[in-house]
């Protein structure tokens, strides 16, 4: 039973906090444990195969490393043309440009603010068959030293023409946008003075 | 005691023309360096007096002995004179008193096809891309002009009008920026009615015979001078008089980062001048820097609704200067208008944001604008269908950008400020739903 509980728990988590309140209230305490743990341990939206998340990590690099993310529920194709069928972001701890998807001429393209933003990196991914997919998101030299980076994600292949936010309906919006933390970048490393004489 | 206009055995100029002209001698050599004489020359040239080098020389050198002049007053293009050039001086100077009367009217009278006018020595040239005859009649029935310039004052007929020129001025400068070649500038040299193409040491190699092949029987001219004369600013620097004005990278000094993004327009309102940028660059409170110094503190921030906008203080600071950095030889374009955005849509426009067009500027950015009614898909809050979607790339930096329309016969039209996009995109708040919501207007030129 337990479950089957919490995977209703997650669901609800995803259509947003006024259903979830309402499903948190009729459920047993017991569930509710099992719901903080889920919760805590994945700051990815939900674990449900079929709707879009990127896996958790937690990981602490450098500048010039790369960080793999992985997840799944991005199909490789969907109804709107787009240039990535996802596409990743890595946000430092600063927030970085804001950025959505936007449906200009039916294409899909991915629009954001462009105030310069050290440690910001954007990749194109092509998902797998089954909708998983490996990236390899490199960290920008310049990013700074610092917790709390963060990845973002759109699924393109989800979205669906409409009238909502970006040309796009609500459902399909809600559902193709993802994050997943939390990246630690270090600071360089530090080369010994050459000695001479 | 002298008279009035009398000279004595020791004064070579009369006391009444040392007086008017607040001449003095020049009894001491006077220093000179490689641009002292070319430079004397040009003047002299244009004053109708000798270009003679060795002549010039001798007059710095020994001008005791040459009878050297000079104007306390900076008069007679503050040449060093001898005595003996006073009476050509004289007369170069009063043609040149009322001369303005003469041109206005030659403007009036040729119309469209008025070609300039230019002093030469004791002359007044008046041209026309057109039959001249007559003009000199009709100018002499005409009592706003004196009868001593009308006695100076010549007409010559010529093949292209001023506005023929200064088409193909904006035509030459099109080239050079949208090739990228780099030159000492141009000018319409009126007397040779040509447009005068200036190269330098470090201009664009070849750049000659680029214009030729590129203006083939066109009046271009290009002339070749030993330095690089025209100075180059970049985004990154600051200009005299602590002035600051739009397409200048800016650095919000609450990220750490050296540069933020792009100062949009100088403004200003009931509460002072400022500085327009995009609203997600910063927050109020934030110290903004540019070339060095403090640019103000932002006072307002609008990051969704009508508009993407920041307004930056520049009270107490640095000094509002209505114009906008375009490249690093164009630095101080002036703004002709400010472009109703609502027709705006299948015009040319372009950002200034200092990361794609670079710090020197001269990575052009145009596009066409596509739409007027578009929705950015960020915000503080969600935007109206109000801002402007344009097929012109953008990096991170550029964001507050001035985004101008160039126009060949009116020159730059504001028309929005640079919000974001990607590399196929731009996004612009309209500048004309800036200015009316917030109640400001774009600082004088």
């Amino acid at each position: 039973m337990a479950p089957k509980e919490v995977q209703l728990m997650v669901f609800t988590f995803q259509r947003g906090s006024g259903v979830r309140r309402k499903a948190v209230a009729g459920i047993s305490v017991f569930a509710m444990v099992l719901i903080a743990v889920v919760l805590q341990s994945a700051t990815a939206r939900g674990g449900d195969p079929a709707l879009f998340s990127i896996d958790s990590f937690s990981a602490q690099l450098r500048a010039g490393d790369t960080l793999n993310v992985t997840g799944s529920g991005c199909p490789p194709t969907g109804s709107l043309p787009s240039e990535d069928a996802l596409v990743l972001r890595l946000t430092p701890p600063s927030g970085g440009n804001a950025f959505g998807p936007s449906l200009i001429d039916g294409s899909v393209q991915i629009v954001g603010t462009t105030a310069a933003s050290a440690g910001e990196a954007q990749i194109g991914v092509s998902p797998n068959v089954d909708g998983t997919f490996e990236a390899a998101l490199p960290i920008p030299l310049d990013a700074p030293s610092g917790a709390g980076y963060t990845v973002r994600g759109i699924c393109t292949s989800l979205l669906e023409a409409g009238g909502g936010q970006g040309g796009f309906t609500q459902t399909s919006y809600d559902s193709a946008l993802a994050f997943a933390g939390t990246l630690d970048v270090e600071g360089p490393v530090e080369v010994p003075p050459i000695f001479i004489g | 005691m002298p008279g009035a206009g009398a000279q004595t055995a020791t004064e070579s100029i009369s006391a009444e023309d040392q007086e008017l002209y607040r001449l003095e001698r020049v009894t001491s050599p006077v220093p000179t360096d490689r641009n002292t004489v070319p430079h004397a020359q040009g003047v002299r040239r244009v004053w109708g007096v000798s270009t003679e080098p060795a002549f010039i020389e001798n007059l710095y050198a020994n001008p005791a002995a040459a009878d050297a002049w000079r104007s306390t007053s900076g008069l007679f293009g503050g040449l060093i004179f001898a005595s003996n050039e006073i009476d050509a001086l004289k007369v170069h100077a009063e043609v040149e008193q009322d001369a303005l009367p003469a041109d206005t009217w030659a403007q009036a009278y040729f119309g469209s096809n008025y070609a300039g006018g230019y002093l030469l020595g004791p002359e007044l040239h008046l041209l026309c891309a057109c039959d001249v005859r007559g003009a000199s009649d009709a100018l002499r029935a005409d009592d706003s002009v004196k009868p001593y310039v009308i006695d100076h004052t010549v007409f010559e007929q010529v093949q292209y009008s001023l506005a023929d020129l200064s088409q193909l001025g904006q035509e030459i400068r099109r080239f050079l920026d949208e090739s990228d070649l780099r030159s000492n500038g141009y000018g319409t040299t009126i007397e040779a009615n040509v447009v005068e193409l200036f190269v330098g040491p470090q201009s664009t190699a070849g750049l000659e015979q680029e214009v030729a092949n590129r203006f083939a029987g066109r009046p271009v001219r290009v002339t070749a001078q030993p330095e690089d004369v025209a100075p180059t600013v970049s985004k990154t620097e600051p200009l005299i008089f602590n002035l600051v004005e739009g397409g200048q990278a800016m650095d919000n000094s609450s990220t750490g980062l050296p540069l933020d993004c792009t100062s949009g327009f100088a403004v200003q309102g009931g509460y002072g001048p400022f500085i327009l940028s995009a609203g997600h660059c910063g927050y109020a409170g934030n110290s903004w820097y540019q070339g060095g110094s403090q640019v103000g503190v932002q006072t307002s921030r609008n990051f969704g609704g009508y508009f993407d906008g920041s307004l930056i203080t520049t009270y107490g600071y640095r000094n509002n200067y209505g114009h906008f950095h375009w490249n690093a030889n164009y630095y101080g374009e002036s703004i002709s208008f400010v472009q109703n955005s609502n027709n705006i849509v299948g015009q040319s426009i372009c950002q200034t944001g200092y990361k794609q067009t670079g710090l020197d500027g001269f990575n052009t950015t145009c596009g066409t604008t596509t739409q007027n009614n578009y929705t950015p898909p960020y915000g503080d809050t969600p935007f109206q269908p109000v801002m402007l979607l344009s097929n012109y790339g953008t990096i991170g930096g550029d964001s507050g950008a001035a985004v101008v329309w160039p126009t060949a016969l009116y020159g730059w039209g504001a028309v929005g400020v640079h919000s974001g996009g990607n590399s196929t995109v731009g996004v612009d708040s309209r500048l004309d739903y800036i200015l009316w919501i917030w109640g400001i207007q774009l600082t004088p030129p």
